[in-house]
């Protein structure tokens, strides 16, 4: 779950997101309507709800947005690859739809007080798809590749980061050391970063195991084959019998094969669903979404990603922006629902706080905490000193109050035309907004340098954890190390608090100090939380028993055509 | 001819070794550092920053680099992928074949219909099927590629089912990106030949020959048609650089496999050494290709042949 997906744009974890090269253009657009009300109109019968017991065989075609760089968990980096992945290896824990953690590969765990020593036992007569058994042994040598330097891993690594060892205590039970307490582990556990490889396949492929993971699986799909740019085939493992605790069947997987294809162009994606020359696709554009889901032969899944929510964080290190009422202001002077409305036309809802609604200990008293309200924003400008000037904009001292935004090139998600909005709503009010699109790379040395006001960002870990990598000081940019913390906070209390997050596992501890850590960044606005990301994926009413785990990956091992 | 040919050739040299030049200073000289990439952005430490620095030699001097980059490429090795560890040339080599593919359809495509089209619109000058043509021509030329790319698709994938939108395959998969691929060239192809055929026809050795009895057919196929073809041979081997760029928006669009894919992949990846090695691939393609247009050129065009072997013109 360290990967958010979708046109992010810098649907950053600690990982960098790859951010599509969108080539849309208004021509797009309305190429893209023509399908769907050519579709629409044909739209006719279709499935009707339940279909019956699942049946067994047939393959299913889905259509990814983008490349994976990689099909070996522990090297890989973009949602796609995770896409993939989670078909193919079984992690050690799971979650089941209301959150908890249940038992996977792994059948039960503990921790020592501070979280620093973890204590994993592992099922029995578990095998591999080569054969070769699952145990203490296999789960150290995955562990250990991650953090190895010679590996050079980025996702999977990031989650292990502060490892010391892992030990083999016995065949089923493996010991964790951590050089610090680590509660966020469990959470890690469930991502398909993590998911469990065969040493034996890894071995005997080597450096080519990426490209070509044979047999190294754990899960209810195996590699077949992967045509670079084209598309990857799955085959069901006759015999997986390990779901995890909760599952809706046990045993082999009802689909026979799985292909995933490579289409970047959206509309001919979703177009090709539309026209049932294939079953599934990922990633809609806004606009079609209230079509799309008028079409009764289709199945439009909107899921909300488990991450920290998209917000704009502000250069907190930077005056005017240094100042509480000033970020008041422009909080109070962005009328977010009608900007979510304008852009997104509904599929992506209105966030409240850092981290989305259901990521663990999220603090549901923060919704509908603060409102748009320009005339607050006017006074609270105002009252700073900061009066409105003839050119339509607030000056002092002879200053115009401007707002530096930088946003990258390509669009990633629409996130420029939300700039341009706020450059709308905002002047308004008086404030002057000058938006930066820029190539990343130039974003990122903007960032290091600290040349902005206000940036946009999210990160795709699915622990509360994340605020640590976006609000601990220690990850402040600057020119000598790369970090998340765009709003350049700096708050010992947020640090401590953060902190004994992550070395307790008591659950009412952990629910009250992450609720502080919410409140604290909420009446700071040291960031403008904007919306909760989204996932969306379209297939056919006939694909029955799709699933999307909490970092919004589908699973097909429950899926079925009827 | 043949010192003709052996002169553009030798030519050819100092383009590559500028081109190469080139690529290299652009990919060097652009903002953001290719260890930051490689690292994918995650809070690395500075020991592990200056470690891949030292693999990938950029504390190296420039020039050191320029060198061993260029004497590896000579020898075929374009480095490594930063993703995935694969050779470059061997992923180029790998997803060739679907541009090759691609983009020899579109040639044959272009030229056929091109020359065709373009006689034909100059011998029916003025009427309905030349205005027809030229509005074609004009249209197909002016439309931006990715969206003549979905129009088809909507058109001959979703609405009248006939191919399928999107992949890599046989003859089924390659007709609607061909011709989108095409249709740009095509445009400018068979307006150029309809203007060479028109300036031809009213030479007055045409006249002559037609007085003498030959029948326009003949006239056309022997005479007319060489002329109009210098110009379309000039014009195609331009065109190839173009659908070289062109791939690269038609395989995204349609789905395909394609160096023009591996690009767009390498840049959204920050995949450097791969999006070097593609762009020096890409260039040393256009520039081969333009010294075989160069040659044929002779060819087909004594003049060219005999004053170039006499000096310079």
């Amino acid at each position: 779950m360290i990967n958010a997906p979708g046109r992010k744009k810098n649907a950053r974890r600690p990982v960098r997101r790859m951010s599509r090269a969108a080539i849309a253009g208004a021509a797009v657009t309305a190429a893209a309507m023509i399908v769907t009300a050519c579709a629409g109109s044909s739209g006719g019968s279709g499935a009707s709800g339940t279909a019956g017991s699942p049946k067994k065989g047939g393959t299913l075609t889905v259509e990814l947005a983008s490349s994976p760089d990689g099909l070996d968990p522990g090297m890989i980096g973009t949602h796609a690859a995770e896409e993939v992945t989670n078909q193919v290896y079984a992690e050690l824990v799971s979650q089941s739809s209301t959150g908890a953690y249940v038992p996977w590969l792994a059948t039960s765990w503990s921790s020592n007080a501070d979280a620093s020593v973890w204590t994993l036992n592992l099922r029995h007569g578990v095998t591999f798809q080569d054969g070769t058994p699952f145990n203490a042994a296999a789960v150290c040598f995955n562990f250990e590749r991650a953090v190895s330097p010679a590996e050079q891993s980025k996702g999977a690594g990031i989650l292990l980061a502060p490892m010391k060892s892992c030990t083999a205590v016995s065949t089923y039970q493996v010991k964790v050391t951590f050089s610090q307490g680590y509660e966020p582990f469990l959470n890690a556990l469930t991502t398909p970063l993590l998911g469990m490889v065969s040493p034996a396949a890894v071995k005997k492929e080597g450096k080519n195991f990426n490209l070509n993971p044979v047999e190294g699986g754990s899960g209810p799909f195996e590699f077949v084959k992967w045509i670079q740019n084209d598309e990857i085939e799955l085959k069901a493992w006759p015999g997986f019998k390990t779901p995890p605790a909760g599952a809706s069947h046990t045993g082999a997987a009802y689909l026979s094969d799985i292909t995933f294809k490579i289409v970047p162009e959206t509309s001919v994606r979703i177009g090709a669903v539309v026209s049932k020359q294939d079953d599934a696709a990922e990633t809609i554009l806004p606009a079609e979404y209230a079509s799309l889901k008028k079409n009764s032969a289709l199945h439009v899944y909107n899921v909300d990603e488990a991450a920290a929510t998209y917000q704009l964080a502000f250069n907190t290190a930077k005056a005017p922006w240094n100042d509480l009422q000033m970020r008041q202001a422009v909080q109070a002077a962005i009328n977010v629902p009608q900007l979510l409305q304008a852009i997104y036309f509904g599929v992506e809802k209105q966030a409240w706080s850092a981290i989305a609604p259901n990521v663990q200990y999220y603090d549901s008293s923060l919704q509908n905490s603060w409102k748009y309200d320009a005339a607050k924003a006017g006074n609270l400008l105002d009252s700073a000193g900061w009066k409105m000037g003839s050119g339509g904009y607030r000056v002092k001292d002879g200053q115009t109050l401007t707002l530096q935004d930088i946003d990258t090139s390509p669009d990633a998600n629409s996130d420029q035309q939300v700039d341009v909005f706020l450059q709308q709503q905002l002047k308004s009010v008086g404030i002057k907004v000058d938006i930066s699109d820029m190539t990343q790379a130039q974003e990122d040395s903007a960032i290091q340098a600290g040349n902005y006001d206000v940036v946009g960002t999210s990160l795709g870990l699915s622990s509360p954890n994340v605020m640590d990598f976006l609000f601990n000081s220690a990850f402040i940019p600057s020119a000598s190390s790369f970090g998340f913390n765009w709003a350049q906070v700096n708050s010992p209390q947020l640090n401590s608090l953060l902190s004994q997050g992550q070395q307790t596992t008591d659950a009412t501890q952990l629910r009250s100090i992450y609720a502080q850590a919410q409140q604290m960044v909420a009446s700071n606005v040291w960031t403008i939380p904007l919306y909760v990301t989204a996932y969306t994926f379209v297939a056919a009413s006939d694909v029955q028993g799709i699933t999307f785990e909490f970092a919004a990956y589908p699973d097909f091992y429950s899926t079925w055509l009827s | 001819m043949g010192l003709y040919a052996l002169r553009r050739v030798l030519i050819g040299i100092p383009l590559v070794v500028g081109v190469s030049v080139m690529v290299f200073a652009i990919l060097h000289l652009l903002p953001g550092n290719p260890v930051a990439a490689a690292l994918a952005g995650s809070p690395a430490t500075p020991a592990a920053i200056r470690n891949l620095e030292a693999q990938y030699g950029l504390n190296r001097p420039l020039w050191t680099q320029y060198w061993d980059f260029a004497v590896h490429a000579l020898h075929g090795d374009l480095g490594q992928s930063y993703t995935t560890g694969q050779s470059v040339s061997s992923l180029i080599g790998s997803q060739l074949g679907a541009t090759v593919q691609l983009t020899v359809a579109a040639l044959v495509l272009t030229a056929v219909l091109g020359v065709a089209g373009g006689v034909a619109a100059a011998v029916r000058q003025g009427g309905r099927l030349d205005q027809l043509l030229r509005f074609l021509s004009i249209w197909g030329s002016s439309m931006p590629q990715f969206w003549t790319g979905i129009m088809l698709i909507i058109l001959f994938s979703f609405t009248i089912h006939l191919f399928p939108a999107a992949g890599t395959g046989g003859i089924n998969y390659l007709v609607l990106p061909a011709v989108s691929l095409a249709l740009l060239s095509t445009g400018i192809v068979l307006r150029v030949v309809r203007n060479a055929t028109l300036e031809t026809l009213a030479q007055p050795y045409v006249t002559a020959l037609e007085a003498k009895g030959l029948s326009r057919r003949a006239v056309i196929g022997r005479h007319v048609l060489r002329n109009a073809l210098i110009p379309a041979v000039t014009v195609l081997g331009v065109q190839v650089g173009s659908m070289l760029s062109g791939a690269v928006i038609v395989e995204n669009v349609f789905g395909r496999q394609g160096i023009g894919s591996l690009l767009v992949t390498a840049i959204e990846q920050k995949n450097y050494p791969l999006v070097q090695g593609l762009m020096m691939f890409i260039a040393v393609i256009y520039v081969v290709v333009n010294v075989i247009v160069d040659i044929s050129y002779g060819y087909l065009d004594p003049r060219v042949r005999t004053t170039m072997s006499e000096g310079r013109r």
